[in-house]
């Protein structure tokens, strides 16, 4: 029925370290359907991350190395696609939120000059009043009131919740088809954490985004997702129908997942 | 803020006062007195005008004492007079001021200039050919004495190239020269001294810089610019910059008392007419009101260079800031 925004093949990823090699990512092959929510679910540590930053063309920045593999978006494969290419495809077709509001925002620059930053590096020619006028939808598709003041300060003036809306509104700011959202909601309090993820799913429908979310938690990945992926120690160890999966686990590590 | 400054300055003065009587101590311990080296110079003076000498400055009192009587004077800004000329030391002190200031100045100048784009350069370009030939510049920078530099580059480039004149601050015939000639003159003295105060500096700095650098570019908000598609410059310069300079503040600010107290060797080795040269000779003459009066204002100077560089990062670190 839908086309195939996403085909992951066989990729696999690794860290060096000076003490060891870390093979966090293992012959993963999955794709995602245009408009759907997909969540990958597993433990801490089970390689989630790492597969979400190699989407977004981070695994270098962070140390790793993609071992081999495809990523083909529309068909491209993105590991094989120059810098200058993928950059026009990041934050604009491509965007995704982070596990930690705290960290990923700038501790130096004003709030405002991240945000309008995330326009303007895809709008280089925009004028002043467009940037404003954009900046200012955004922020209103993330619900964030006060946005004057949150223009003028600085991160650590601002709540967990205010930060995670601003990196939402950063990467909703040129319209993407797909959002990535690694653990959207730690580190925020338990009353803030549900208002999140309604405002990424609401987002999801009325944006029409295809969304890939990553959590550990069961109940969200049931909640949320049309379509999901359980990974154990680098691997995806069962995908498929959400329902499905839920209904009748194939795998030993899925069930124990669901039955506690 | 104002309060805290207040605070910090009151202090100092504790601090100041204890810098003071360690100087003193050590002073007075150390062999040699300060009329036997006047002696040295002049065999014909007798031991009946020795110990006028010492009545004079008070040497004949117990060491507490003495140290009391040149507090109380300090106290009004009288430090007292060289034993050497007469001349008062604070006004010796003060003539020197200049020269080391221009000289230390330059430096720093000279060494931020080098040494953030090259601390930058090769944290980004890590273990490339780059890096890899300036780490071992650095270590030899780093690890050469800087005599030795000094001596080598005078031979080089004073004795046998004979570009740069090696000593002092201007030439003999420095007034009678045109603005421009001037100018070149005490540049040229300038160059030698210059570099090899920055040397050292710039090995650490650099060095610093990298790390800081590197560190930098692992913070998650460096993932999040990148995510938002910017290119490798734009990261660098809208994102890492910022955070890798903030500590610079600090160690400019530290540097602030080398800036006037000058360094022994370097002034001494080019007989640059600097704090520091005078200080080598106070010392070597155990000329007290000189040398004492040299520790106070490093003392006083080094921590004000500490409360400028909290004031400055406040300023700077927004995170501070807004505290
Ligand atoms: N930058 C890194 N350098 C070295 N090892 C890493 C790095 N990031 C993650 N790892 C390792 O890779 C594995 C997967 O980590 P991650 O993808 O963060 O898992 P998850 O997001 O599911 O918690 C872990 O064993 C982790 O220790
Ligand atoms: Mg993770």
């Amino acid at each position: 029925m839908s086309e195939k925004i996403l085909e992951i093949k066989n990729l696999s990823i690794e860290y060096k370290t000076s003490s060891a090699t870390v093979e966090a990512v293992k012959n993963v092959s999955f794709d995602v359907k245009k408009g759907e929510t997909f969540v990958i679910v597993g433990r801490s540590g089970s390689g989630k991350s790492t597969l979400a930053c190699a989407l977004m063309d981070l695994t270098e920045i962070d140390g790793g190395k993609i071992k081999s593999g495809n990523i083909f978006y529309r068909g491209k494969d993105l590991l094989k696609m120059p810098f200058e290419e993928k950059r026009v495809l990041k934050g604009a077709k491509i965007s995704m939120i982070f596990q930690d509001p705290q960290s990923y925002l700038n501790p130096v620059v004003k709030v405002g000059k991240q945000i309008s930053e995330s326009f303007t590096v895809h709008n280089p020619q925009a004028s002043k009043d467009e940037i404003k006028k954009r900046v200012s939808e955004a922020l209103k598709k993330v619900k964030l009131d006060d946005t004057e003041r949150i223009f003028n300060s600085y991160p650590h003036q601002l709540s967990g919740g205010q930060k995670q809306r601003i990196l939402i509104s950063m990467a909703i700011m040129n319209n993407p088809e797909i959002l990535i959202a690694d653990e959207p909601t730690t580190g925020l309090d338990a009353s803030i954490q549900k208002q999140i993820l309604d405002l990424i799913s609401e987002l999801k429908n009325t944006l029409g985004l295809t969304l890939i979310m990553i959590t550990h938690n069961m109940r969200i990945a049931r909640k949320y997702s049309d379509t999901m992926a359980v990974m154990h120690n680098g691997e995806i160890v069962e995908s498929g129908n959400t329902e499905g999966i839920f209904r009748n686990p194939k795998d030993e590590y899925t069930k124990l997942l669901i039955n506690n | 803020m104002f309060q805290y400054l207040i605070k910090r300055l009151l202090y100092s003065i504790p601090i100041i006062i204890g810098i003071t009587v360690i100087t003193f101590a050590v002073m007075y311990f150390t062999p040699g007195k300060p009329v036997d080296t006047m002696m040295d110079f002049n065999p014909n003076i007798t031991s009946e005008a020795k110990d006028r000498l010492v009545k004079l400055y008070g040497l004949d009192k117990p060491v507490h004492e003495q140290y009391w009587n040149w507090f109380k004077r300090v106290i009004v800004l009288d430090f007292g007079n060289s034993f050497k000329d007469g001349r008062p030391a604070s006004e010796k002190i003060i003539e020197r001021i200049p020269a080391t200031i221009l000289l230390n100045i330059l430096s720093i100048i000279l060494m931020l200039i080098v040494a953030v784009p090259v601390g930058i350069y090769s944290a980004v370009r890590k273990y490339s050919l780059f890096d890899r030939i300036l780490t071992v510049i650095v270590f030899i920078c780093f690890s050469a004495p800087v005599f030795w530099v000094a001596l080598m580059l005078m031979i080089v480039f004073g004795l046998w190239l004979g570009w740069l004149p090696i000593s002092g601050l201007t030439s003999f015939d420095f007034n009678e020269l045109s603005f421009f000639a001037k100018t070149w003159d005490l540049a040229s003295h300038l160059i030698l001294p210059v570099i090899v105060s920055t040397l050292g500096s710039f090995a650490v700095l650099s060095r610093y810089i990298r790390s800081g650098m590197l560190d930098v570019l692992k913070q998650d908000y460096i993932k999040t610019a990148y995510s938002k598609g910017l290119s490798e410059r734009q990261v660098i310069f809208n994102h890492a910059l910022k955070n890798a300079l903030l500590p610079l503040i600090t160690i400019i600010g530290l540097s602030i008392p080398g800036l006037i107290g000058g360094s022994f060797i370097i002034e001494t080795v080019f007989s640059y007419p600097g704090m520091g040269r005078l200080g080598f000779d106070a010392i070597m003459a155990r000329d007290y009101p000189v040398i004492m009066g040299i520790g106070v204002i490093s003392a006083f100077l080094t921590l004000l260079g500490n409360i400028v560089a909290d004031i400055l990062y406040a300023v700077a670190d927004p995170r501070i800031r807004y505290r």
